[in-house]
């Protein structure tokens, strides 16, 4: 993956479009198009459409930019933004099952190990393994995954992404990780695997 | 310092150092090499948690550079219909940490200037689209727009009496009334503007550069494309500053330009180079214009290169010694500037060169 734009140099964009200049707001889309599209692509494949929200949302930005208040991190904002604005415009296209809840939304990724720079086959076979588990984990594990290893946010960041609290992301990761640990090489001896979540702790066992 | 030792799995997972090396993005390779001679009781969760980063990925989506700064300019297009509704008394583009943007020129005269955008991106840009319904929308500016698609100059005129002639496939848009702090009009193509003196500072947005006259600064902002834009000065005083990188100390002569009449700036989109130069035409500064005749018998040179540095205001430099026993017979007075100092610089074997916005005549041979 390419080089993103450091989130400082994005801070100092986001001042600079809010004190009016259309310019910086132009050169966030730019630096941050490719990450917003892959993103909007997974919540609705549909690349004109999802060009449409990313059009709109800056559009939207640059309009109500008197408003607009100053952000935490610009890229997981806009994240947050594009999602909600998806989700909006798909309900508000399928009124007739008009889903309340925000997390029915369908979410689709497709994981492909990168095994490039592994030799051995044994490790290669492990991976595979693995992409196979992640990829029939429940929709929103698989969300979660995706934001914190193809967009790199922070778990706080999934939270706000995800409308969910900093807890309930760590609960979802370990359910995650519960349910991997069939598809790790677990080592007959260490069958006991413990881990605790903020003091709260559960032991699994592990099956040879 | 972050205590490995407690580190399981979804700790490596949470470890943004850890998960850019295994992508391979990090600085940290020769520590997370090593690791695990440091901690080997933490092979399975680092194995694990590296696997597992690797599993995760995600191949990107089928997107090219061209596409997404097309669809930038399609942002650009579309907002500057709207112009923000700037309050009064809040200055624009106000940047606290850098006073020395800030200059103020008390002007008597009106700056007339020219911008002349780089050929290709913006004309190929300049596709109608239906603008008209969105400017509608917003009630705070009414933005007129003038396509000139005629095949001569086109006059005109703004609410304030300042005058814009367009070039042809040139457009401009613009408030049917300035308010605000600040006159702002938004140029696709070439104009040449005289600019009324007012208080409110006028601006002329191209692209990433904004030319601002009357007292306070001009703005050119770096932005990912490789043509070239340039501003010309015919009279007045006008600034033309690029965007300061980050990290590099306040410096103005790094930064931006001061330009003076037949004075021009081009900014290099592709390294990003400011640099000052002359106009393709200077034209004699109008009031000194009729003054001097340009008729010599017998003159030494340097007199005649001081009349003209005066009548075109563009700072010449020679020594004058080396030229003081040159005499020249001749009438300039139809040539333009470049002919003159040609037809000089040959009856005296010396030769010009246009540097930094000024004109360095030197003996042939001597340099």
């Amino acid at each position: 993956m390419s080089k993103r734009l450091p989130s400082e140099e994005a801070q100092q964009l986001w001042q600079e479009y809010r004190a009016g200049d259309m310019y910086a707001l132009a050169k966030i889309m730019q630096s941050y198009y490719a990450d917003l599209f892959h993103w909007g692509m997974r919540l609705q494949a549909d690349r004109e459409f999802v060009k449409d929200c990313i059009q709109e949302l800056f559009l939207n930005l640059w309009k109500h930019q008197k408003t607009v208040r100053s952000v935490e991190n610009v890229r997981a904002y806009l994240l947050v933004v594009l999602k909600s604005r998806i989700l909006r415009e798909l309900s508000r296209k399928h009124t007739t099952h008009q889903s309340t809840l925000s997390e029915e939304y369908a979410f689709s990724v497709e994981f492909a190990a990168d095994v490039q720079l592994i030799e051995e086959e044994n490790e290669v076979y492990q991976i595979r393994k693995l992409e196979h588990g992640i990829s029939h984990l429940p929709e929103r594990q698989k969300e979660l995954i995706y934001l914190r290893f193809y967009q790199n946010l922070s778990f706080e960041q999934i939270a706000d992404v995800m409308h969910l609290g900093r807890q309930s992301v760590y609960n979802l990761l370990q359910k995650s990780l519960i349910s991997l640990r069939k598809n790790w090489p677990v080592s007959c001896l260490a069958l006991l695997i413990q881990f605790t979540v903020y003091g709260f702790q559960f032991t699994v066992a592990g099956v040879c | 310092m972050k205590n490995y030792h407690t580190y399981k799995v979804e700790d490596f997972i949470q470890d943004e150092d850890f998960q850019d090396w295994v992508q391979g993005r990090g600085n940290r390779e020769s520590f997370w090499r090593s690791f695990l001679q440091k901690y080997p009781d933490k092979r399975e969760a680092f194995q694990q948690a590296e696997q597992f980063i690797r599993a995760a990925n995600v191949a990107p989506e089928r997107l090219s550079e061209a596409e997404i700064r097309k669809e930038t300019e399609v942002f650009i297009e579309n907002a500057s219909a709207y112009i923000p509704n700037r309050q009064p008394g809040v200055a624009v583009f106000q940047d606290e940490q850098s006073p020395v943007y800030t200059f103020r020129w008390v002007l008597a005269v009106a700056a007339v200037f020219v911008v002349v955008m780089g050929f290709g991106w913006y004309f190929t840009t300049n596709k109608l689209e239906p603008t008209a319904t969105k400017l509608s929308d917003n009630p705070v500016s009414q933005l007129v727009e003038t396509t000139n698609d005629t095949q001569h100059l086109l006059r005109v005129v703004l609410n304030d009496s300042s005058e814009v002639l367009l070039s042809p496939k040139s457009r401009l848009r613009y408030p049917s009334q300035f308010s605000g702090n600040a006159r702002i009009v938004y140029l696709q193509g070439e104009g040449s503007f005289s600019v009324r003196h007012q208080h409110q500072p006028f601006m002329v947005y191209t692209g990433e550069m904004i030319t601002q006259v009357l007292g306070t600064r001009f703005v050119v902002k770096a932005f990912d494309r490789d043509q070239k834009m340039t501003v010309q000065v015919i009279s007045g005083k006008v600034s033309v500053y690029k965007k300061k990188p980050a990290q590099v100390p306040d410096n103005k002569e790094v930064n931006g330009l001061i330009l003076n009449a037949n004075q021009a700036a081009i900014f290099e989109k592709s390294d990003g180079n400011l640099t000052k130069t002359l106009v393709a035409k200077p034209l004699p500064i109008e009031k000194r214009a009729k003054e001097i005749p340009f008729v010599y018998d017998e003159v030494p040179l340097p007199v005649i290169l001081r009349e003209l540095e005066k009548s075109y205001g563009i700072p010449i430099q020679f020594d004058e010694q080396t030229f003081a026993t040159s005499k020249i017979t001749a009438i300039l007075s139809s040539e333009s500037l470049y002919e003159k100092l040609d037809l000089l610089c040959k009856a005296s074997s010396a030769s010009y060169e246009i540097t930094d916005g000024q004109i360095v005549i030197s003996r042939k041979g001597y340099r």
